[in-house]
Parts: structure tokens; C-alpha cells; sequence
């Protein structure tokens, strides 16, 4: 009976122990930045050290209460959360129109709207510093807004292109067969069945909102500047341990987002089954 | 009265005729089954009655009215499908209630009808479940209970009970046939299998290839096959290929690789053409020494072998032609079986030998 006996798994073999091994290892050098960073954030108040020899929540309350750091987060909670209802907004349908739809030149459409993907993002930034400049908007949170939506737009119709294709066509094919017109199916019979996709890109466009450097720089003017904006403003010019705090908290951010994502994904499994 | 009318319907995608020039007439109340194997241009069919497709040429009207133009959603028709299309993220009281919403149907109204559609389906006690707790069987009759629901004027069934295993498919076929007796509604119902079409159906119209094959009664269709074809499809059959020799006023006389058949059937044939002869397994017999029955027709075979299918036996017997014959009878415990090997006569009566052309149907000729 020892073939009962022994519990059913994957066996632990020293290959699979050296894969293990070697995972986290990767996993730990990815994360290390991070690692250094958070006890710095408690420590020294004027130069960065590390280890730090002193222990202080100093460097937190300069960044609630000192030079402009709040004014530049909640411009970046602002400009993310814009850019995700525009993204989220206009990709939805799209995909919508991608996925369900037949018409000459769909391929050209789909090839259009997902191109920021291919293009390096420098090369983004570029054209919309020169577009906003023309018409006078450069500097403006408008700008700011419409270029993190193009940025992450193409997330957002990838990810829900994806979510549409698990919805059954017949699902649709019923409701117009029985009665319903096109807005009034896509309101109560696809947009619920959508809404992990829909989830799952919004948070993803918002964290990528939040932490978008690039085209920021370029859009930025001194007196709106996002949070990672002014981190590199900041750094150029001095170097200021509160940006380890900084970091702390964005890394908090991130990893909140995250868990609102997985706690989604595991309320939606149970209530919908493809 | 008639529901539905296809004048001259056809359907071309690029380089396939999906069907070709369809014309049907279905009355009020009947229950038409479209029968046909995978591509034979069914569902196409069905689509293009519900306004999914548009058909390439021909006119379609349902209830009188010239339906060719009209959208899927403005022709109060019902329709069930295979998967069931039940919304999963409502309940079975919301998945029934969705096209009297669509229709603006006041709160109480509802209840009371998808109460009373719950109870037609036997389901009282499902409204606050979802769709995913339910087994199959559930689903397709809340799915039906959700045509019934608003009243169509014709329900299109697509393939409803190939998802569901065998005793539960029987099970559901006497379930929509009582339904549909009672309520008097027309249904269209798209299947590939024979013994639904034959158990269900006040009519039955034959597909193949985009064609309509042979249409009629049940009763009718497996009694005048009209082709090889439906001969084939329609039941089991046995074929050979035979010469006709003599054609007269009660008989037929046709030669087959040196054996000579007679058939009391009505014949259309050239004498000198090679035609298909058919019996059915049913009406071939092992004559064995204690039959007082006299067959008109009559060959030598060997058994091949011999399978036991529950309430019936069937007989494999090599009798020298290009298929082998297969004879059927009765299962009876006691009833000696017969050893592969064993050399054995078959027969039929005159009257259960049918004449078919080689290609084409019978009206074809």
C-alpha cells in the first residue's frame, strides 16, 4: 500500500530544486531596488545611506508636508485616473467592434489603434510634445490625460479583445433574436460579462498611468509636474533621501493595486464560469 | 394557415452554394423537423428564417408578412440552441424575464408569466439560481421557457438536445412534443439525427447538399424513400445494384449478379437500366426450417456475424454482393442464436423490395 501511501504531487527531484532555487534567486534580484530602498526610507534625514544608522519617520512627513510633493501625487492619482476612464472608454468599444465586428479594412483599424505598443515609447512622447505644443496645450493636465491614454489604450483593447472572445456569440444572437436592440445587448448582456477584463485593464492603465515617466517629462511644464516627474526633477538636481520614501509609497501603490486585481479575479471566478 | 414561406431561397457564400433554391411552406402549429447530415445547408436554413443571414436570393415571409428585410429582432420569433445561450451572470427568474423587459412588460405582469412558463417546463422552484447550477437538461428547458415566454410566433430550434446523453435527449424529446401539443405553437427544428426527427416531427424536410431532398410525413418518408439517399439517411437499408429485366402491371422483375428479384412495388425505371434495390433490415429474414412464411425474394449468405442490441439482434451476412445484408429481428430470450459460419438463406416479401435510381430522386427521373 505505500503507492497510497505517498502524497500526490510534483516530485522533489534535485533538478526541480535547483529550478526552485534558481527562481528565487531571480525573484530576489528583481526585487532588491525595492528591498534597499525601504529601510533607507526610515533612516538617515539628509544623506542617503545604506544600511541607515538611524531610525525616523522624518523623511514620510516631508513628503506629506514639504515642497509640493502632495501637489505632484495628486496630480498623478488625477492624470491616472483620467487617462483610465478615457482608455477604458474608448477601448472597450473598440475592442467590441474588433472582435464582433466584419468590415473591410477591420485589419487596418485593429493594426492602427494597437500600434503605441510597437513604437518606442521616446518616439510617443516626441510626437505628443510636438502636437501639444502646436495647439498650445503642452504643460496641461488635458495633455497629460490624452497622452497616458494613448500610451495605455493599447493594453486596454488587447486585454478586453481577449475577455470579448470568451463571451458566446449565441449570448448575443439570443438577446437580438429576442427583441433587444444593439446598445441595450451591449449594455446588459456583454459589458457584464466584460467587466473582469474591463477590471483587470483599468488597473493595469491606472498603475501604468501612475508610474509613466516618459511621455510625462515631456508633457510636463514646472508647475504641473507628475510624481515620478518630479522624483527625476528632484534627483537631477539634489539628492534627497525623502525620495526613498517616495519610492516606499509608490511601491505600496502598486502592490494595493495588485491586490485589489487578484481579490477581484478570485470574486469574479466564482460568480462567472466561461 | 401558413407561418413561414421560402420562395425560391438561396445562399451563396464566394464560391459555395450553401443552398440552393429553397422552396418551403410551413402551417400554423406544425412541428418540421429539417433533417440533414453536417453542410447540408440546415442551420443556414434556420438562419436565414431567423434573420441572421440574409439569403442571396428569394423572399422569405413569416405569418403572412414579407419578412425578407425585416431584422432579427423585429420578427417576434423564438429561438433554442445548442449551448443553451443562457446569460450566466443573471438568474434563471432574470435570464426568463429578459425579453419581457426588452418589451417594457410592467414588473408584476412578469412574475406572473415567468412563473406560469416555469411550471409549463416542470421547473417551479429554479427563478433565484444561476444558469451554471443547473445540469443541461434544466438549461434547455429554462432556455425554452424563455422563448415561451413572450409569446413568439415561431420557435426555431438549432440541434437543442445534441448536448444531452441519450436517455435524457429521449426524455426531453416526448417533453418539447407535449409542449408543443399543448400550446399549439409552430416550431422549426434543425436535427441530424433520424430517430428525433422521426419521433418529434409532424413533417419532415430531407437536406442534402443544399438541396431539399425529399420532404413529407414521417410515416410517409420512411415508407417511399424517394432516393438512395433518403433510403440511406431515413432508417438503415440494404442496397444492390440490378438490371431491370421486365416491368409490369403488378410486378417488377430486376437481375442481380445472377440472381433474379421481384418487387410489387410500384416501379418507375427503363427496362435495361441499372437501378438500386433496398430492403430494410426489418424485412429481411433468416428462414429457418419451422417458417410456414413464403418469401418471393430469397439468397444464399454466411453469417458474419451477429450483434444484440437490446431489444433487437442484428445479423451481418455475407451474401456475395459489394455490402454486406443486414437482417434484424425481434430479440427473444431462448431464440437460438446463429454462429458466425453458419450458411443461411435470407428473404423478403415482393412488397418490401423498393426500386431506387442510382442518382438523383425518383422525381428527378
Amino acid at each position: 500500500m505505500a503507492a497510497i501511501e505517498r502524497a500526490v504531487g510534483p516530485e522533489r527531484t534535485a533538478s526541480s530544486i535547483f529550478v526552485s532555487a534558481m527562481a528565487w534567486l531571480g525573484y530576489f534580484f528583481l526585487i532588491m531596488p525595492s528591498l534597499i530602498v525601504l529601510p533607507m526610507s526610515f533612516g538617515n534625514k539628509f544623506e542617503m545611506m545604506f544600511p541607515p544608522t538611524s531610525f525616523s519617520t522624518y523623511l514620510f512627513e516631508q513628503f506629506l508636508f514639504e515642497e509640493n510633493w502632495m501637489d505632484a501625487t495628486v496630480l498623478s492619482f488625477r492624470v491616472a485616473i483620467g487617462s483610465t476612464l478615457l482608455a477604458l472608454s474608448l477601448g472597450v468599444p473598440a475592442a467590441y467592434g474588433l472582435v464582433r465586428g466584419n468590415y473591410w479594412g477591420k485589419k487596418l483599424v485593429a493594426m492602427i489603434l494597437i500600434s503605441p505598443i510597437l513604437v518606442p515609447v521616446i518616439v510617443i512622447a516626441l510626437g505628443l510634445y510636438l502636437y501639444f505644443t502646436s495647439v498650445g496645450l503642452r504643460g496641461s493636465e488635458f495633455a497629460l490625460i490624452v497622452g497616458h491614454a494613448v500610451y495605455t489604450g493599447p493594453f486596454v483593447i488587447v486585454t478586453c479583445m481577449a475577455g470579448m472572445r470568451h463571451i458566446d456569440v449565441n449570448l448575443e444572437v439570443a438577446a437580438r433574436i429576442m427583441g433587444a436592440g444593439a446598445l441595450q445587448i451591449f449594455w446588459k448582456v456583454t459589458l457584464p460579462l466584460l467587466r473582469p477584463a474591463m477590471l483587470a485593464s483599468g488597473l493595469f492603465a491606472f498603475l501604468m498611468s501612475f508610474d509613466e515617466i516618459v511621455i510625462s517629462y515631456f508633457l510636463s511644464a514646472i508647475g504641473s509636474m507628475t510624481l515620478p516627474v518630479k522624483m527625476f526633477s528632484s534627483i537631477q538636481w539634489e539628492i534627497s533621501p525623502v525620495l526613498a520614501a517616495v519610492s516606499t509609497l509608490l511601491t505600496l501603490l502598486s502592490l494595493v493595486i495588485c491586490l485589489i486585481g487578484a481579490s477581484f479575479q478570485k470574486k469574479s471566478q466564482d460568480s462567472y464560469r466561461p | 394557415m401558413e407561418m413561414v414561406r421560402l420562395e425560391g431561397v438561396s445562399k451563396r457564400y464566394d464560391e459555395v452554394m450553401a443552398l440552393s433554391v429553397v422552396n418551403l411552406s410551413v402551417e400554423k402549429g406544425e412541428f418540421v423537423t429539417l433533417l440533414g447530415p453536417s453542410g447540408s445547408g440546415k442551420t443556414t436554413l434556420l438562419n436565414i428564417i431567423a434573420g441572421m443571414a440574409a439569403p442571396t436570393a428569394g423572399q422569405v415571409y413569416i405569418d403572412g408578412v414579407n419578412a425578407t428585410e425585416i431584422p432579427p429582432k423585429k420578427r417576434n420569433l423564438g429561438m433554442v440552441f445548442q449551448d443553451y445561450a443562457l446569460m450566466p451572470h443573471m438568474t434563471i427568474f432574470e435570464n426568463i424575464a429578459f425579453p419581457l423587459r426588452v418589451r417594457r412588460v410592467a414588473g408584476r405582469e412578469i412574475a406572473r408569466k415567468v412563473s406560469e412558463v416555469l411550471g409549463l417546463v416542470q421547473l417551479p422552484d429554479v427563478a433565484d439560481r444561476r444558469p451554471r447550477e443547473l445540469s443541461g437538461g434544466q438549461q434547455q428547458r429554462v432556455a425554452l421557457a424563455r422563448c415561451l415566454v413572450y409569446d413568439p410566433s415561431l420557435i426555431l430550434m438549432d440541434e437543442p438536445l445534441a448536448a444531452l446523453d441519450k436517455k435524457l435527449r429521449e426524455q426531453m424529446q416526448l417533453e418539447l412534443k407535449r409542449i408543443h401539443t399543448e400550446l399549439g405553437i409552430t416550431v422549426l427544428y434543425v436535427t441530424h439525427d433520424q430517430q428525433e426527427a422521426l419521433t418529434m416531427s409532424d413533417r419532415i424536410v430531407l437536406l442534402d447538399d443544399g438541396r431539399i431532398e425529399q420532404m413529407g410525413e414521417p410515416d410517409h418518408m420512411y415508407f417511399n424513400p424517394n432516393s438512395v439517399f433518403s433510403a440511406n439517411f431515413l432508417g438503415d437499408s440494404n442496397m444492390m445494384e440490378a438490371i431491370v429485366e421486365r416491368i409490369g402491371a403488378e410486378t417488377g422483375v430486376m437481375t442481380s449478379q445472377g440472381h433474379t428479384f421481384q418487387t410489387s412495388r410500384p416501379t418507375v425505371a427503363e427496362v435495361g437500366g441499372t437501378v438500386k434495390l433496398m430492403i430494410r433490415p426489418e424485412n429481411i429474414r433468416i428462414v429457418r426450417q419451422n417458417d410456414d412464411e413464403e418469401f418471393e425474394n430469397e439468397i444464399d449468405g454466411k453469417v458474419v456475424d451477429s450483434v444484440i442490441l437490446g431489444g433487437v439482434i442484428r445479423h451481418h451476412i455475407d451474401v456475395g454482393m459489394d455490402e454486406m445484408f443486414v437482417s434484424q429481428e425481434l430479440n427473444r430470450s431462448g431464440r437460438a442464436s446463429i454462429h458466425p459460419g453458419t450458411d443461411v438463406v435470407l428473404g423478403w416479401r415482393a412488397e418490401d423490395m423498393y426500386v431506387l435510381p442510382l442518382q438523383g430522386t425518383l422525381e428527378d427521373g
